[in-house]
């Protein structure tokens, strides 16, 4: 009559013969009781978690007594799982992490200092360009070494120019005329700039053009010069940019967006790295065929943006070998083909790698002129917000999303652009002077 | 009496329903098994003559699938048996004991939904590192049945309340203690809304992606979200092996669905007998 | 102990003192089975709660060591920005007019589903699909349905003629709140109808045939016989549901981050903000007090019209 499915000799006897099994550590934790060495990296494609895997095994070979364990952890993920395991006590011995998250971190006093394996290494000056410095070196102690680089680029549609009998663009001007000249709509956009949101597109962009008309957002004691002639002519650039060429997806768009934007064919301009054509590469081969690229387009000079993909050192439970294992991810035979994995997504940070193991890729071989853009580039760049250096405050600065918000203030309720400028820069006074507070007193 | 009108009205209701249900699934589908040059096409393409299945080959043959798949479902299985365990005991001893401050207890244990998961992290990761279980199986469990048990109590309290206390009356005459009433009479008359907070349970474990990344890692522990999260999270979606990752995550789940409701078809017809 | 064997049940006199136990512990079954679950609850959650309601009062920050108290600096600090006060309103719009929809539509799907009879088990698993999406997942599928360039959706609505030309469905300030509210309507009316429908199932039959014998048409049973019996599932439904939708975080976040402006941008998104992106810890748990508190007056307010209903109702 009461004849059931859900018996209770059956719940309860499930229950509790599947929570005594999940109690059991599993195998691997006890093997590895004595130096284990937890690595967290966020390279989630299959080919690259595979060669950080092979590295692993390797430095495990050559250190007996070691397990590396690795955990990925997605990028966008990061900023929330080392605060949580900061508190808990279960930070890792080795990150990979974006440059400009090192800031935080060592300010939380959750990184050990990393001079040793910069020297180690071959000193600040073995490093392309002034990297080392430029994405590691904070308040006078280098944070993290860059693992890996790539500077931002103009990528443009070959066949588009040549139809619109245009020439790659050089000059702000250029840009807008190629821009508006291969806009086809609704079949595909000039250039689509991504100013969604939630989303660092419209700050990066920004900020890289007011570098260009020889602006910045704040100097380097964090004092603001957002509401300045630079600031406000960048932004007027990307605003008919976005109104004569960008059609009507820009307030939607994320920098992520970029790979469908541009291998769909919808924008023959795109502000991107040379990932981008390594993205097509893969994915859509006759687009890829269509691409090539050059410096973002210049007001005073280029304003070129640095990606800066780093190694740290967080306090973990073993930092003896976490250091051991920083230097081994350098090694010459690591190293290269680490960067190769996927071709044009990865540029040597260090000068050695750029040698002919590098540059005889038939990959680089075949977008030999992207690559040489990005590495002469990469000569004179910096991270967002970091002209002067890492600071604490551009990291708040573009994650506030104020220059996102006033895009869309100013393409979708027609503020003008002086008050919107005037608005913004209050509101990043706002965001650095919160941080100023606490920064100043050490 | 169902008047024709009525049942007509209710297919032509549930078509536009499933309609609405099922078209981004089926459109993410379909979208999967495009070659890459048309899903960006406007208009949409909608022929099937290009239509391939490279994506889920791609997901199957290069993430640990299976190992993703074994650490969800014990994750899973057991927060949900737990919540569901602890939920109805909770629920029962609410609906129906007589004593004072019931209702202050259901109202306390929506302290666990008083504040956004997303912005307790820390301190909730602090709390499961505490105790020892930072990186265990059972720490997770203990989030999830946590998470859930408030909403599984609430639901099962309104359920307990509706079988009639004759019922457990009659038992009692019968001389049964509490404890046999509870698993041989109440329990299976509440069997329906057992089952739905144990698919809520089920769903909410199975899906979860943040504290099963802080909890368990990005490790050999990963669940599956954290696991196929790697096909979005990185540096481009790839739109292909998310969509065919997220057929495969979502598979389990609708066949439970599909498992259970037979049972369910199965209990009820023997549930509504009893009058 | 003969306090103890008195107050055991009279027809199962007692024996061995094992059984006594036993017995004793049955009786108070009921507290016993609050326990375990109330234990799991502490041990997890007293010390987020716990930790919130001090740290809302201190600069901690997630970028520099140490804290201070700081008074209430951090409450002023979040009721003088119009920002807060606009994410207020919209997460108002947002868990209304999302629970009203998703209570509407599984109803309807709910009752509809019983009275089907062929193709039942295949339709209730259709209508369940949504519920099944993972959120990142159902970001992405909006998102890609949506795009204003591609979107299939902008194409099949101008081939019947409700629009002439593509919309920005999620980057237009009047068209981004509706839009994420059907999204969030679509992902939460499978719940709702689950949990109806399992409420039907425990509405005796001999009701409805009562009122048949009154010869009650179809409208008149549902009024009278299925919502007053759904009633306490359903404003159980909608208590749970409106605190879930209140609390939502990464429905929003992922498809329109806030934006645009400031049209989708609710308190928890607001609050994330001021954490997780600003660092300010003291900010972020501030805020999530203030939404307690919000959220506390929306739950008085249902619980005392719940009384009202309760009331009414027995008269």
């Amino acid at each position: 009559m009461f004849e059931t499915h859900i018996t209770r000799r059956g719940l309860v006897g499930g229950a509790a013969t599947l929570a005594a099994a999940s109690t059991l550590p599993a195998p691997f934790v006890r093997a590895q009781a004595q130096r284990r060495l937890v690595f967290w990296h966020s390279y989630s494609q299959k080919e690259r978690s595979d060669a950080m895997r092979q590295i692993a095994d390797r430095f495990e070979k050559a250190n007996p007594g070691v397990k590396v364990d690795i955990e990925i952890v997605p990028w966008p993920a990061f900023p929330q799982k080392w605060p949580a395991a900061m508190a808990a006590g279960t930070l890792p011995d080795v990150t990979i992490l974006l440059a400009e998250n090192a800031v935080p971190m060592a300010l939380a006093g959750a990184l050990n200092p990393m001079d040793d394996v910069v020297k180690a290494l071959g000193g600040a000056e073995a490093f392309k360009g002034d990297i080392a410095r430029t994405t590691g070196l904070f308040r006078g102690q280098h944070v993290s070494v860059p693992h890996y680089v790539h500077n931002r680029l103009l990528v443009y549609r070959k066949d588009r120019l040549a139809e619109a009998g245009m020439q790659p663009p050089v000059t702000w001007d250029d840009a807008l005329k190629v821009a508006i000249a291969t806009t086809k709509a609704p079949d595909h956009f000039g250039w689509i700039p991504k100013l969604a949101k939630g989303d660092t597109g419209g700050g990066f962009l920004l900020w890289m053009m007011a570098r260009s008309a020889n602006g910045s957002f704040f100097d380097k004691d964090g004092k603001v010069s957002f509401d300045s002639a630079p600031v406000k002519d960048a932004t007027a650039f990307i605003v008919e940019l976005a109104r004569k060429a960008g059609g009507p997806g820009v307030t939607d768009y994320k920098i992520n967006d970029n790979f469908s934007l541009v291998n769909s064919g919808k924008t023959s301009l795109a502000e991107d790295s040379a990932a981008i054509v390594a993205g097509a590469a893969k994915d859509a081969p006759a687009v890829a065929e269509q691409l090539d690229a050059t410096f973002m387009p210049r007001r005073k000079r280029v304003g070129n943006l640095l990606g800066g993909i780093s190694v740290a050192l967080p306090k973990g439970k073993n930092p003896a070998d976490g250091k051991e294992f920083a230097r081994f991810l350098f090694a010459e035979e690591n190293y290269t083909p680490f960067l190769l994995t996927i071709p044009l997504f990865m540029f040597p940070s260090l000068k050695r790698a750029e040698g002919p193991s590098f540059f005889d890729n038939p990959t680089i071989k075949r977008f030999r002129n992207v690559v040489d853009v990005t590495l002469k580039g990469l000569e004179d760049t910096s991270l967002a917000g970091m002209e002067h250096g890492l600071n604490p405050y551009a990291g708040p600065v573009m994650n506030s999303y104020a220059v996102e918000d006033m895009f869309q203030r100013i393409l979708l309720r027609n503020e003008p652009i002086d008050q919107a400028v005037g608005t913004t820069a209050k509101q990043i006074e706002k965001v650095v002077g919160d941080v100023r507070t606490r920064f100043d007193r050490g | 009496m169902r008047s024709r009108n009525w049942t007509l009205a209710a297919y032509a209701a549930c078509a536009l329903f499933a309609v609405f249900a099922l078209a981004p699934l089926l459109w993410m589908i379909f979208s999967s098994l495009k070659p890459y040059e048309e899903l960006y096409n406007f208009p949409p393409t909608f022929g099937i003559s290009s239509l391939g299945l490279h994506y889920y080959e791609k997901v199957l043959l290069s993430s640990p699938f299976p190992q993703f798949l074994a650490n969800s479902l014990i994750v899973s299985i057991v927060s949900t048996l737990i919540s569901v365990l602890f939920a109805a005991m909770a629920g029962w001893s609410l609906a129906r004991a007589r004593f004072r401050g019931q209702w202050l207890i259901l109202n306390t244990v929506l302290l666990a939904y008083l504040f956004p998961q997303a912005l307790i992290v820390l301190p909730l990761f602090t709390a499961i590192a505490k105790i020892g279980l930072a990186n265990t199986y059972l720490g997770l469990i203990l989030a999830y049945v946590t998470f859930t048990f408030p909403f599984s109590t609430w639901m099962l309290t309104a359920y307990f309340a509706k079988v009639p206390i004759e019922i457990e009356e009659a038992g009692r005459m019968d001389g049964a203690s509490n404890l046999t009433i509870f698993c041989r009479l109440v329990l299976p008359l509440a069997a329906p809304g057992i089952v739905t907070v144990a698919i809520f349970s089920f769903i909410n474990a199975w899906n979860e992606f943040l504290y099963g990344l802080v909890i368990l890692g990005g490790g050999e522990k990963r669940t599956l979200p954290v696991g196929l999260y790697n096909f979005v999270g990185g540096e481009f979606a790839q739109w292909g092996e998310m969509m065919a990752a997220t057929s495969l995550t979502m598979l389990p789940t609708l066949l439970l669905f599909l498992f259970i409701q037979r049972r369910l078809v199965g209990g009820l017809t023997a549930g509504a007998v009893k009058s | 102990m003969s306090a103890l064997a008195a107050k055991a049940d009279p027809h199962q006199p007692a024996r061995a003192p094992g059984r006594r136990l036993v017995a004793w512990l049955d009786e108070r079954l009921a507290i016993l089975f609050l326990i375990p679950g109330l234990a799991c609850l502490s041990a997890v959650i007293l010390y987020p709660v716990a930790y919130n309601a001090v740290v809302g009062f201190t600069n901690a920050s997630l970028m520099f060591p140490g804290w201070r108290f700081v008074g209430t600096a951090n409450f002023e600090a979040t009721l003088a920005d119009p920002l807060f006060w606009r994410a207020t309103l919209n997460t108002l719009v947002w868990t209304a007019c999302s629970v009203a929809g998703q209570l509407l539509l599984g109803l309807v799907a709910a009752l509809a589903l019983e009275q089907v009879t062929v193709g039942r088990t295949t339709l209730r698993l259709a209508l369940i699909v949504p519920w099944a999406f993972p959120s990142i997942v159902m970001a992405f599928a909006w998102r890609y349905m949506l795009d204003p360039l591609y979107g299939v959706l902008n194409f099949l609505l101008m081939q019947v003629g409700l629009i002439d030309a593509p919309q920005q469905w999620l980057g237009s300030p009047d068209l981004a709140m509706p839009t994420v509210i059907v999204m969030n309507i679509w992902f939460g009316f499978p719940f709702m109808m689950v949990a109806i429908v399992a409420g039907l199932q425990t509405i005796p039959q001999e009701l409805y045939e009562a009122a048949d014998i009154d010869g009650a048409g179809a409208w008149q049973k549902f009024w009278y016989v299925t919502l007053p019996a759904l009633w306490q599932v359903i404003a159980t439904v909608v208590i749970l549901r409106t605190i879930w939708v209140f609390n939502n975080f990464d429905f929003v976040f992922l498809t329109t981050g806030g934006g645009p402006i400031d049209a989708t941008t609710t308190l928890p998104v607001y609050a994330y903000n001021a954490g997780w992106q600003q660092y300010d810890l003291g900010r972020m748990a501030a805020v999530a007090l203030v939404m307690m508190v919000i959220l506390g007056f929306i739950l008085a307010v249902y619980f005392r019209l719940l009384r009202l209903q309760k009331k009414t109702g027995e008269a």
